[in-house]
């Protein structure tokens, strides 16, 4: 599907859709509120246990990258329920270690390859099948978006009070989001792997770690596609500055996330900024609120039917 | 965790009050919130809930509601003992609620924030279901007539953060009956209301009892609590040191004294009236 571009730039098309995933992966906490840390360490889970799987057990790809995920989700469940009890930073610090646990636990083993990592992951993993998962994680997040789920996510971030005095169930909305969350880095991690065929314990490293962050920071928490764009755009553009250049590369990230954070807090998906540039009526009402009238209903004689 | 005594009742369901309160404390290190409060509130009535600043309503209300939890006694709703239960579990139970202190998610519309109320039904929903009605945008009727009913239909779409004072208190009872709930709790409803506000948020009010909910109301608008209450319970220090209908408990010299001042009774029963006068000015 895509044989028109040179393998190098099918190359690094591939590494910038899994790091549309990585975004997500933190979109998907950032939205209702967790700031989490854990994400590369989830993304370590996914590649070594894909990639075990199918070097020492000769699993087929596809097979292998779902288990992957899924124990990454299943990692991420299990300990989101431990962490997911803070608040503010001490979750992000909570998270942090958790991520940082995973990553140096597999660097110490042996049974993982240890410091030296895993060679000869079969590279068999087509651009168009990446391009394929990335939409399909699309729609379950836009159909997510729109739904009653999405709207309790969103509540959570914006106010925990108003949404459990809702009836959301804040714990399980938060450990639902981060075991999603889990489950999409882990994703990208066993892609990452079966793209280059090689994984070592210091590529999931701090710096990729701030660099995701920081992309998730300038896509916002409120649209999905927000997220895809931004990996997109910024993985283009650092293409053209070039990545052997560390100084531009990070001018490039910290000079985004400065701008971005003086002038859209909420990050470049800010629902305030979509109403302003969609053009809808943003109009301050100054002037004495009209009350509310019987006659405004129709029935008039009981326009509440509640039960 | 003797709360649920109430279900023992031969008679049935008919006889299980909305909520059942015992014995209800609550302690803020040294100080005495609420102390050793008992009462139950009777079905599709309206009960007014009274007292001077710091006399412990809003604790009781978020006691009931889950956001805090009791040092001792226990909280009966349906006869379900919830002593202790998360504020979305007791949500669950059918308990609405509305905050003294406006709590909307201000990034969002009016329509996004009336939806957020209709979570829980949307929730129950089975998944067939879920799943067929998903086109037609599930919760949009119960939001359109909240619409209309607390007339914000021209501004459905705008940011919340963007309306006035009593606009916004309207978007919050709004999102409170879009849960359906058996028992609605309004703290302070009316405050920074104009004259005519306050009036039509008491119809609503009296015409939610009469569709089936029982309503727990605090208010210091004294002419809306003897327009609308059924009952009323005077709490001072914690304690409830009255309850009485709503035209016979400002006889109650203990309540008098409390409540509305020693020496001017009479007089200070038009306070509020003089109050509301303020706030339109202000708000205009």
């Amino acid at each position: 599907m895509f044989d028109w571009l040179n393998p190098y730039t099918q190359l690094v098309a591939a590494g910038i859709l899994v790091n549309a995933l990585l975004v997500l992966s933190l979109f998907v906490v950032f939205q209702c509120g967790v700031l989490s840390l854990a994400t590369i360490g989830f993304m370590a889970d996914g590649a070594y246990t894909s990639s075990l799987l199918a070097t020492k057990q000769h699993w087929p790809t596809v097979p292998a990258i779902a288990a992957g995920a899924v124990v990454a989700a299943v990692l991420a469940y299990i300990f989101g329920r431990l962490v997911l009890h803070l608040r503010g930073i001490y979750l992000a610090l909570g998270t942090f270690a958790l991520g940082q646990v995973f990553v140096l636990g597999i660097a110490n083993f042996t049974w993982t390859g240890g410091p030296g990592g895993i060679v000869g992951i079969p590279v068999d993993i087509t651009l168009a099948e990446l391009v394929f998962v990335v939409l399909a994680v699309g729609v379950v997040f836009q159909l997510v978006h729109l739904s009653f789920v999405g709207r309790a996510l969103r509540a959570i971030r914006l106010d925990e009070r108003v949404a459990a005095g809702a009836g959301i169930n804040v714990a399980r909305y938060r450990t639902l989001a981060f075991t999603a969350s889990g489950f999409l880095a882990g994703l990208a991690g066993g892609f990452e792997a079966f793209q280059t065929g090689v994984i070592s314990p210091d590529q999931y490293s701090f710096v990729l770690l701030v660099q995701i962050l920081a992309l998730a920071m300038i896509a916002g928490s409120y649209l999905w596609a927000g997220s895809v764009l931004t990996a997109i755009a910024i993985g283009v553009a650092q293409q053209y500055i070039g990545t052997t250049d560390a100084l531009a590369e990070g001018l490039l990230y910290g000079g985004l996330l400065v701008v971005v954070m003086i002038l859209v807090p909420n990050g470049i998906t800010d629902p305030r900024l979509l109403r302003r540039l969609t053009f809808r009526r943003l109009r301050p009402h100054r002037g004495p609120s009209s009350p509310p009238t019987s006659e405004a209903s129709p029935s008039g004689a009981s326009p509440l039917v509640i039960k | 965790m003797t709360g649920a005594s109430t279900v023992a009742s031969p008679e049935g369901l008919a006889d299980v009050p909305a909520v059942a309160i015992e014995n209800l404390g609550k302690r803020f290190g040294g100080v005495v919130a609420v102390s050793d409060v008992t009462f139950a509130l009777s079905d599709e009535t309206i009960t007014g809930l009274i007292g001077p600043n710091g006399a412990g309503k809003t604790t009781l209300l978020n006691l009931i509601t889950g956001y805090l939890k009791p040092t001792s006694g226990s909280i009966a709703i349906k006869g379900k003992t919830v002593t202790g239960w998360l504020p979305h579990a007791v949500a669950g139970m059918g308990v609405a609620r509305t905050y003294q202190n406006i709590l909307l998610l201000d990034s969002e519309t009016v329509a996004t924030n009336i939806l957020i109320g209709c979570h829980g039904a949307l929730q129950r929903r089975r998944l067939v279901t879920r799943a067929k009605e998903w086109r037609s945008r599930p919760g949009r009727d119960v939001v359109e007539r909240l619409l209309t009913v607390l007339n914000l239909r021209e501004v459905a779409k705008d940011e919340v953060a963007q309306l006035p004072y009593g606009m916004r208190r309207r978007v919050e009872i709004a999102r409170a009956l879009a849960a359906s709930p058996s028992l609605l709790i309004l703290d302070e409803p009316t405050a920074g209301m104009t004259r005519d506000e306050s009036d039509e948020i008491g119809r609503l009010v009296q015409q939610v009892r009469d569709a089936g909910t029982t309503v727990l109301l605090v208010e210091h608008n004294v002419r809306l609590v003897r327009a609308i209450c059924d009952e009323v319970l005077v709490l001072q220090w914690g304690n409830i040191i009255a309850r009485d209908s709503a035209e016979r408990v400002w006889d109650d010299p203990v309540v008098r004294t409390a409540y509305l001042g020693d020496m001017e009774g009479q007089e200070s029963e038009t306070g509020p009236a003089k109050q509301e006068g303020g706030t339109t000015n202000a708000g205009a």
